[in-house]
């Protein structure tokens, strides 16, 4: 097992030096103004010169690979070229922010999907069954700036339960000392115990989270549903309920235990999809995450940031992809 | 797992109960805060020097400058300097300045700190650094003078009133880099009413009042500011019916229907400094002719644009200068929309259109240039000429028409261009005066008689503002009547502003930014 880990943490570290090689030389190919997005556009011949040099352009290009290699060893990612801000710092403000949005996603992913597919699967063929399908292939398809909006609609204009944006209410932000430990501001309020603004941390994040978690509800619930349906017709479980087993135990106990492998792959790979993918979202609901952020960077071609972003992405489905392997070895029919 | 989505219900409705107090108990403090919904990220950089993009709008209201623009009279007016002098060639300038004003680290703006601030901005040379190119030096002549050395004649009251790189800067803050200016905790070196507070970096701006401010502060001034990003229209637009916030700019065209019919706001039409220009190539076939060029500028759907592309976020120009700055000229020629004369000069010119195939370069991302390009297009094409629209990144858009040989570069040109400060001389310098390899004249116009004319006028700027007045309407007319450059619209920005406040005033001096000081609440 710990072989197979570390056969897989070495074959993340190829997958990430692939991703750093080939967005460098692309960001570098694709004609751009550099110097003149770090300098400004009016700048004058001497500021495009400074640049220049500042930015170690006039070195050949393999130079500047072996160097951005070097930085990235020690933790240094450059700085962007629109805002002047270190990319780590630009990074560090807006991917806990996705990454909380993301985490709650997979909460509703796993709360909300699982319990779905189940019923759905145990009421195969009945109305329970017909009206979660329904949903669930609704949630897979409808557009997610559509529903965002609907959302706001409903819940902030005509009912005013919740909140329209943002991650916290402006009074809320004055009223209690905003806790930073993670960026995380959930789990950061929960830490240092600003029960407060927990609440209202809470209530911003309902409808973003659950709009994010839509697309891996819908999946989640059909692929439980069509994993449990097989192993309901498998004969261990008729077995088991001829022994008498009550069908809640053989449910919960037998059968979804097996079919949570395919499930868990499905989970880990949308939320890989959902970070980076969070754009409309975190647009519609004011999120001040990695969305708004991959986009503005790739619009005004500021490279050391999309290298920062593809780096960190990079990461984090790595990761992912890990856990779902490893959670999948777990499983004793295929223990290796 | 039915434990679990008990406890999830529990959790929610314990959240739901805390939800409350917040909203309940923040009721007091939400009334004083001014609520500034914009459309992008508040600020790219909260250092005053470097700043050179929509900062100003925290910086306008956290900094001062030694001077003011008043659009209202055209003149520049006393801020941190209470009156200045320069001598006959307008070479060395004297600013005498406020003694009452400190900074909110508590030292006094002095001499001191006015020089080391002009010297830090001109040292780090970024952003709009380079309006102090005329300066050689800044020497501190007693504690409240200061005095400015120009290599040539510089209307420095006009450039100490830039919306950018002029801000004035406490001598400690002057020491700190961009990583203090941009911390989240909210940092400063200001002398303005309101110290920033804090920051979530690219998303808000917390401002907060300073109570040792030089001017009164009105008992129903706001204390708080928070300027937040909100990218979509209908977002903004939600939070204003709702009466959450109280200004937002730039909304789309259903948005802003649907606040004129809302009684708690009014929608405000606010001129700008910004207007979009067109560049005929007269360097290359077929535009090099000038009646060729003329026929073109009789084509273009001045109204039309304005009234159904921008849907009147866009007013007809009158000459390269927009209203409200100096030089400007609303006798000014302007072209009109009239096919008959565009056929008329079309004939004059010889050309044989059947041959042409014109390219109008525009920037991508921009609905409104692809709009007002597809609808000349088809106009042109009454009058039998072609025309090809290329969309291209900016990158490309500018690289194309600065590309080494003539024939390489595109035929027609846009983009939109606004003034660093109130000079004119922004547009003529950059765009008219000849450049041996073109940076921002993309007409690619060389008259020598024009450049001296434009030299002069800024020569003259400081000591005989008239006269340079005039030379630039004469360059103006000369430019227009030859149609190298043709100014298509002047910018009007949408603005919407919640009829619980009182004092919004824009300054379109100072971009995107509104002097928060002089707000009250109803």
């Amino acid at each position: 097992m710990v072989k197979y880990i570390i056969k897989r943490l070495l074959n993340g570290l190829i997958v990430l030096l692939g991703v750093v090689t080939i967005t460098f030389f692309i960001t570098r190919v694709v004609p751009s103004d550099v110097a003149g997005k770090w300098a400004g556009e009016r700048a004058t011949e001497e500021q495009r010169k400074q640049a220049i040099a500042e930015l170690g352009l006039d070195k050949p290009l393999v130079t500047q690979y072996v160097n951005y290699l070097k930085d990235l060893l020690s933790g240094d990612l450059g700085r962007s070229l629109r805002t002047k801000e270190p990319i780590t710092k630009e990074l560090a403000s807006y991917f806990p922010a996705t990454m909380e949005l993301v985490l709650v996603a997979f909460l509703f992913a796993m709360f909300v999907g699982i319990p779905m597919g189940i019923y759905s699967a145990k009421k195969n063929g009945k109305m329970l069954d017909h009206t979660t399908r329904f949903f669930s292939i609704g949630a897979v398809s409808l557009p997610t700036f559509w529903v965002a909006m609907v959302f706001q609609l409903v819940f902030y204009r005509l009912l005013n339960w919740l909140p329209l944006g943002g991650r916290m209410s402006i009074s809320a932000s004055l009223m209690y000392d905003v806790p930073n430990v993670t960026g995380m501001l959930i789990l950061d309020c929960i830490l240092t115990g600003s029960w407060g603004l927990l609440g209202d941390a809470f209530v911003h994040i309902i409808m973003p989270g659950f709009t994010i978690a839509l697309y891996p509800i819908g999946l989640v619930a059909r692929m439980t549903r069509s994993a449990l349906l097989e192993i309901l017709n498998e004969d261990y479980i008729t077995a088991a309920k001829s022994y008498g087993i009550r069908e809640g135990r053989v449910l919960w106990r037998y059968a979804l235990k097996n079919s949570l492998g395919a499930t868990a792959t499905v989970v880990a790979l949308s939320m890989g999809y959902s970070l980076t993918n969070t754009f409309l979202t975190e647009t519609i609901f004011s999120w001040p995450g990695l969305g708004s952020y991959v986009s503005k960077s790739v619009t005004t071609l500021d490279y050391p940031a999309i290298m920062g972003i593809a780096i960190i992405s990079a990461i984090f489905y790595v990761i992912l992809n890990l856990v779902a392997d490893i959670i999948i070895a777990l499983d004793p029919r295929i223990r290796l | 797992m039915k434990r679990s989505l008990v406890l999830m219900l529990a959790v929610i409705l314990v959240a739901s109960l805390f939800a409350g107090c917040v909203q309940g108990g923040g009721k007091t403090t939400t009334d004083a805060i001014l609520y500034y919904a914009c459309g992008s990220e508040p600020y790219l950089t909260l250092d005053p020097s470097v700043e050179n993009s929509n900062g100003v709008c925290v910086l306008q209201n956290v900094y001062e400058t030694l001077t003011r623009y008043n659009d209202q009279t055209g003149e520049v007016e006393p801020y941190l300097a209470t009156s200045w002098t320069h001598n006959d060639d307008g070479t060395v300038w004297e600013f005498t300045l406020r003694e009452d004003v400190s900074f909110h680290d508590g030292t006094k703006m002095n001499a001191n700190a006015v020089k080391k601030s002009i010297d830090r901005t001109i040292k780090l040379g970024k952003g709009a650094a380079y309006i102090w190119t005329n300066v050689e030096s800044v020497e501190v002549v007693s504690d409240y003078v200061v005095r400015f050395n120009c290599s040539e004649s510089t209307s420095i009251d006009l450039i100490a009133s830039a919306a950018y790189a002029a801000y004035i800067i406490s001598e400690d803050a002057c020491d700190k880099d961009g990583d203090w200016f941009n911390s989240e905790e909210g940092n400063d070196g200001g002398s303005g009413p309101y110290t920033v507070k804090s920051l979530v970096t690219g998303d808000q701006v917390m401002l907060s009042a300073y109570d040792g401010y030089w001017r009164e502060w009105k008992e129903n001034s706001y204390k708080m500011v928070v300027i937040k990003k909100h990218v979509e229209s209908g977002t903004r637009r939600q939070l204003l019916e709702t009466g959450d916030a109280h200004v937002g700019y730039n909304f789309s065209t259903t948005d802003i229907a649907a606040l004129k019919a809302n009684e708690k706001v009014e929608v405000k039409y606010l001129n700008t400094y910004n207007n979009i220009l067109l560049f005929f190539n007269s360097e290359k076939q077929p535009c090099s002719n000038e009646d060729f060029r003329k026929a073109l500028a009789y084509s273009f759907p001045y109204e039309e644009v304005i009234n159904g592309v921008l849907e009147n976020r866009g007013q007809l120009s009158h000459g390269l200068v927009t209203p409200g700055l100096w030089g400007h000229d609303e006798n000014c020629k302007q072209y009109e929309f009239n096919l008959d004369k565009a056929r008329e000069y079309l004939e004059k010119s010889g050309i044989d259109v059947s041959s042409v195939k014109l390219e109008f370069s525009i920037q991508s991302g921009y609905t409104e240039y692809k709009d007002l390009a597809q609808l000349w297009q088809t106009y042109l094409k009454e009058i039998g000429i072609t025309m090809e629209i290329r969309e291209r990144g900016w990158d490309s858009h500018i690289e194309h028409a600065r590309a080494t040989r003539p024939e390489d570069r595109q035929d027609i040109f846009i983009m939109i261009w606004w003034p660093d400060y109130a000079d004119p001389s922004s547009w003529f310098q950059s765009m008219v005066h000849s450049q041996e390899t073109p940076a921002f004249n993309l007409s690619y116009i060389k008259n020598p008689e024009w450049d001296a004319k434009i030299e002069e006028a800024m020569r003259l700027t400081a000591t005989d503002r008239t006269r340079a007045e005039e030379l630039y309407k004469e360059v103006q007319e000369g430019v227009l009547d030859g149609a190298y450059m043709i100014p298509v619209y002047d910018q009007v920005l949408t603005c919407v502003v919640s009829k619980e406040i009182d004092g919004f005033y824009y300054n379109p001096a100072y971009p995107n930014s509104v002097l928060f000081f002089n707000i009250t609440h109803k």
